[in-house]
């Protein structure tokens, strides 16, 4: 059983950090004031909140996009339940109690994380006992489905309010009676009165928030821009809790004024802008201090977020304020974008604000618990992929922070910012000086030594558990290879994942740049380079000049990986060799799931001792196949394009290669040396001196 | 353990054998290759908030989207609509991309759930079909809920009656109401036959006969099952269970599945799924009092509910009933992984259940699993489980 905490101990927290966050601020001579005010807003949100019980306040839990005005305008205190989970994520960083206890009530580890942790934190009393449990489905399934549960474990009433899928007359029609229903029993429950009034009042301010809101935007064109780089978080999170409220505007203001005269002064929020971005979905909330560091180091911003800072620039009729909540609804960015049909006008309007903003490059937060968001990925990348404009998708959870390491999220952006810096590569007329390149991987490290165009010697051992002396090992073997003796005083850049902090190299560079750049050198006409290593497998899109246009890879589970192949040759107790040219024998095909390395390893177990077991090179190419469909899928994504190369220690397992070409329907190249391509084109950076920190 | 196969006591149904060819040959059976022959027009629906009558008397042949009949490596699925999306609606955009629908003239959903919406949006940007028409599905069952799912139906028919150049009349809306009713009665007979303590026909031979009825015309299907209703009554077929059982959750349309499950001894004798008793239990009703659009859109709204409306209580209710109603021993929850709706009622389901003391185990799926390895065993420790529960 999972203990009890004090009730209300998570708000209680949250006050806590955020009186402290804002005190800090107000000693830093160079915090922004809106920041100053939006850790003043949250304060003042969650202590009203953590007194209610005391005060003898109305309080009402509510879901994301519930129309909070009416709460407001009846005196009832709202408590939006995904935003508190969110911001307890990146204020208290562990979620682990909430997650589990989420877990222990029955509820799926596929649903959206932050729900998840909100009924877990309702179990557990980490919130306070709300007096009504609201909630409706905008914006998915998880919104709608939610407040049962949540209700029934506080055994408290709940209303549930139905928003209708598009936006026809007759909808909001409906919509509003729902609304009318929603102030009936708020009433009879709370035995509060709706003021219509200060509902009409809120819908005056709402208009302010949308005028403010489409200025920003437009600050947010100038370049340098001026806003920093996951500020929108803050921009939701204010009309999250304060919907037209005082407060909002008052925020909106400040955050004007300051962004204006940024712009006047022509200052940006990053010391050098390198990278103007759009954002499409939420990043891991818990990583936010690190990305907002990680985007100033490299000169990265975040200009446009269609998903969310892009309202319909309509106005509301403050004289039929229930009508406008309901309207309200269908102006806010999050309601075109995820729920309602998903036009070729949402996505044409997309591609617009990509110009408008000039953004050089589009980050997808593919947050694994939110579905629908997810299924528009290749939507999104399609559409701004025809205007040039590429797009990186980094799977994350929004909340649990056992999902993703800073480091892999750092490499994800890194290779991305590398794609987008496109350095110049003549890989064929480098500076004649000696180089190396070393790649350590999980199995192997590798290193070329190079001069100018020239391989002079390649080594590949095995990795040792010391990155610095494994790499060092291989670079003498290289140089011996080479004939070279002595030991020169080399240029040496690393990559791999055991490749950064190797104290005598010049620089390092992601896996993706390398591999573009080794294919490169060694087929001009590459264009796809499919990198199968033991851990991990990368996609890398290669364009006509050498550069790296798109990559995606794969090291969240074993499935697909050299590792895999390994495991599975194993429980045939053969070796990977022979399990390789079996399998160019077989006649059929076991069946084996290529989605999970344990239940595979299970299907291959139950292969073996089948009576009649079945026939052992059909279980080698089923293993073939499951890996095979694995990587097709990978490829897919990206869009694959001729010429295909396949490197990596994989690339020289004939009987893989070989299905994989059916899988994919194309012939791929294999090069001499697949394991060393990385190495190669780490020494070319190198010879270049485009290897940097 | 001893596990009865029951596949041992049973005489192989003639009748049924011409259900598994539809379902062996769909998506490009025999007869929507016919009928596109002769000119006419196939569509296809997702999820059982599409009133197919309307289709049926605008002419149309109407046939329901599924995915592929094996689980199947999902490439193009995972690749267009991301792996977290349920494999149910990745099998179908799959097959939908490769071709395999390229026959329907029209494709009409519901804004059931996320992966259904999405579904429909991916189809229309990247496979595209010369009608297409979504209909707005509430989530309550209220009076005004009616009002708005009328008004949304009846746009549904006018959009169809413009594509088409066509007027769909009340007579033609009220024979089809009837085709469709007499489907309805006769599945229910079929149901009614599985209440006996030896039900004449299997859980997995009941899918089949489902999935074949949503694949082929339903004067035909109609026509088709009679003929088989006649044969169980001839056949004195009595099939033996050591467990009656209940399977419920996301859609199914894999037999396999239930036939994994009544090879370990245990009959399945009813079910809450939308492929098959969500299908077809309630019948349109028409008193009189209402017009027969009006008759098909209530039918259609208050029809045994789906995980997706409010309040789920009433879909507990039924399953509750049911259980009742068939003598269950268990229940056997499937629930295809990303399906969020039925995963959050899963802990409410399990406390109703418990309260009335009837086991159930609940499993994540993949659509159109066949349910062996793990799955065989945890069915298996279930069962015995029962075993244990009941002595």
């Amino acid at each position: 059983m999972i203990s009890t905490e004090r009730q209300g101990s998570r708000v209680e927290s949250l006050v806590k950090a955020c009186r402290l966050i804002g005190r800090m601020s107000r000693l830093n001579p160079l915090a922004r004031q809106s920041d100053i005010k939006y850790y003043q807003l949250l304060e003042k949100y969650y202590s009203r909140v953590l007194r209610a019980r005391e005060e003898g306040g109305f309080l009402a839990s509510h879901t994301v996009f519930f129309p909070t005005e009416v709460l407001y305008a009846m005196d009832i205190i709202p408590m939006h339940t995904e935003l508190t989970t969110w911001l307890a994520a990146e204020f208290l960083g562990a979620q682990s109690e909430v997650l589990a206890a989420g877990a222990e009530l029955g509820l799926a580890p596929e649903i959206c994380s932050p729900h998840r942790g909100l009924a877990g934190a309702f179990k557990i009393n980490a919130l306070p006992r709300p007096d009504v449990v609201l909630w409706s489905n905008l914006i998915c399934d998880n919104t709608a489905k939610s407040g049962e549960l949540i209700a029934e474990i506080n055994r408290r009433p709940g209303f549930f309010l139905d928003h209708p899928f598009q936006d026809s007359k007759l909808e909001i029609k409906y919509f509003v009676s729902e609304l009318q229903e929603l102030v009936r029993f708020l009433e009879e429950r709370s035995g509060h009165k709706m003021n219509w009034d200060k509902l009409s009042e809120s819908i005056v301010r709402t208009n302010r928030e949308i005028e403010l809101l489409h200025e920003i935007c437009e600050l947010r064109k100038a370049i340098p821009s001026p806003f920093h780089a996951l500020g929108f978080l803050e921009l939701l999170s204010v009309d999250y809790l304060f919907p037209g409220q005082p407060e909002a505007v008052e925020y909106l203001e400040a955050v004007h004024k300051e962004l204006s005269d940024m712009v006047k002064q022509g200052k940006g929020a990053v010391k050098e802008e390198k990278h103007r971005l759009m954002t499409l979905f939420v990043p891991p909330m818990h990583m936010i201090g690190f990305l907002e560091r990680l985007y100033q180091e490299h000169g990265a911003v975040s200009t446009v977020e269609p998903l969310f800072t892009y309202w319909n620039n309509d106005r509301l009729d403050p004289s039929r304020p229930l009508e406008s909540v309901a309207r309200k609804a269908d102006l806010i960015p999050e309601r075109r974008t995820m729920y309602g049909p998903l036009t070729d006008k949402v996505l044409k309007e997309t591609a617009d604000h990509a110009k408008q903003y000039k953004v050089d490059g589009a980050v997808y937060w593919a947050f694994m618990g939110c579905r629908h968001t997810c299924a528009t990925i290749k939507l999104f990348k399609d559409t701004l992929a025809e205007i040039n404009v590429p797009m990186v998708t980094i799977d994350c959870d929004l909340v649990d922070p056992t999902i993703n390491s800073e480091e892999e999220i750092r490499e994800a952006l890194e290779r991305f910012f590398e794609q987008l810096s496109k350095p110049h590569v003549k890989a064929t007329a480098g500076t004649h000086v000696l180089v190396a390149g070393v790649d350590i991987g999980s199995v192997t490290t590798k290193a070329v030594i190079i001069n100018g165009d020239r391989v002079l010697g390649t080594s590949i051992i095995a990795s040792a558990d010391d990155a610095e002396a494994g790499a060092k090992a291989a670079i003498k073997e290289a140089l011996e290879r080479a004939g070279i003796r002595s030991n020169p005083d080399l240029c040496v850049v690393s990559t791999g994942v055991g490749g950064k902090g190797l104290s005598f190299s010049k620089g390092h560079k992601t896996a993706a740049t390398c591999l573009a750049m080794g294919a490169h050198y060694l087929y001009h006409s590459v264009r796809t380079v499919i990198d199968i290593g033991g851990e991990s497998c990368t996609v890398v899109k290669v364009d006509e000049g050498g550069h790296l246009t798109d990559s995606i890879n794969h090291d969240k589970c074993a499935a697909g990986t050299g590792l895999f192949l390994q495991q599975m040759a194993r429980l045939m107790a053969m070796t990977l060799p022979e399990v390789s040219s079996l399998s160019l024998q077989a006649q059929g095909r076991a069946d084996i799931s290529g989605t999970c390395a344990v239940f595979a390893e299970s299907e291959v177990i139950s292969h073996v001792h089948r009576d009649p077991p079945t026939p052992k090179a059909d279980i080698a190419a089923g293993i073939h196949y499951a890996v095979a469909g694995r990587l097709a899928s990978l490829c897919k994504r990206v869009g694959i394009e001729k010429d295909v190369l396949v490197v990596g220690g994989v690339a020289l397992n004939a009987g893989l290669v070989a299905i994989l070409e059916e899988e994919l329907s194309i012939k791929v190249l294999v090069p001499e040396s697949p394991q060393t391509v990385a190495a190669l084109g780490a020494a070319l950076a190198a010879s270049e001196g485009t290897g940097s920190d | 353990m001893a596990t009865t196969n029951i596949a041992q006591d049973k005489v192989e149904l003639q009748a049924l054998e011409r259900f598994r060819e539809i379902n062996r040959a769909f998506p490009k059976t025999e007869e929507v290759l016919k009928y596109k022959s002769r000119g006419n027009k196939v569509f296809g629906w997702l999820c059982t908030y599409v009133p197919e009558e309307v289709l049926h008397a605008a002419g149309i042949l109407p046939v329901r989207i599924t995915g592929y009949n094996q689980e199947t490596e999902l490439n193009d699925g995972n690749a267009y609509m991301y792996i977290n999306n349920c494999s149910f609606t990745r099998s179908c955009l799959q097959m939908g991309l490769k071709g395999e629908y390229s026959y329907l003239d029209g494709i009409v959903g519901g804004s059931t759930c996320d992966g259904v919406r999405r579904l429909f949006d991916l189809w229309r940007h990247y496979i595209g079909t010369p009608f297409d028409h979504v209909i707005t599905v509430p989530r309550k069952m209220t009076e005004r809920a009616q009002e708005l799912y009328y008004q949304q139906v009846l746009e549904f028919k006018q959009h169809l009656e413009q594509h088409l150049g066509v007027r769909i009349s009340d007579e033609q809306l009220l024979h089809s109401i009837e085709v469709f009713n007499e489907s309805r009665r006769l599945l229910a007979r079929l149901y009614e036959m599985r209440k006996l303590d030896n039900p004449p026909v299997s859980g997995a031979e009941t899918l089949e006969i489902l999935d074949s009825s949503f694949r082929m015309s339903k004067e035909r299907f109609n026509e088709e099952l009679r003929r088989l209703l006649d044969e169980l009554d001839a056949s004195g077929r009595k099939l033996k269970g050591k467990w009656r059982l209940m399977v419920a959750g996301s859609v199914m349309n894999n037999p396999e599945f239930i036939k994994s499950i009544e090879e370990l001894g245990a009959l399945v004798v009813t079910d809450e799924l939308c492929t098959s008793t969500r299908y077809w239990s309630d019948p349109v009703v028409l008193d009189g009092s209402r017009t027969p659009l009006e008759a098909i859109s209530r039918r259609y709204l208050s029809n045994f509910p789906c995980a997706r409306m409010f309040p789920s209580e009433e879909r507990f209710n039924r399953i509750l009933g049911l259980a009742r109603d068939f003598r269950v021993d268990g229940v056997i929850s499937q629930i295809i992984r990303y399906c969020v709706p039925y995963a959050h009622d899963l802990p409410l389901l399990s406390e109703r259940l418990k309260a009335r003391d009837i086991p159930l185990l609940s499993l994540d799926v993949e659509y159109a699993t066949s349910g062996s390895g793990q799955i065989r065993t945890r069915v298996q420790a279930f069962l015995e489980m029962i075993e244990a529960k009941k002595s």
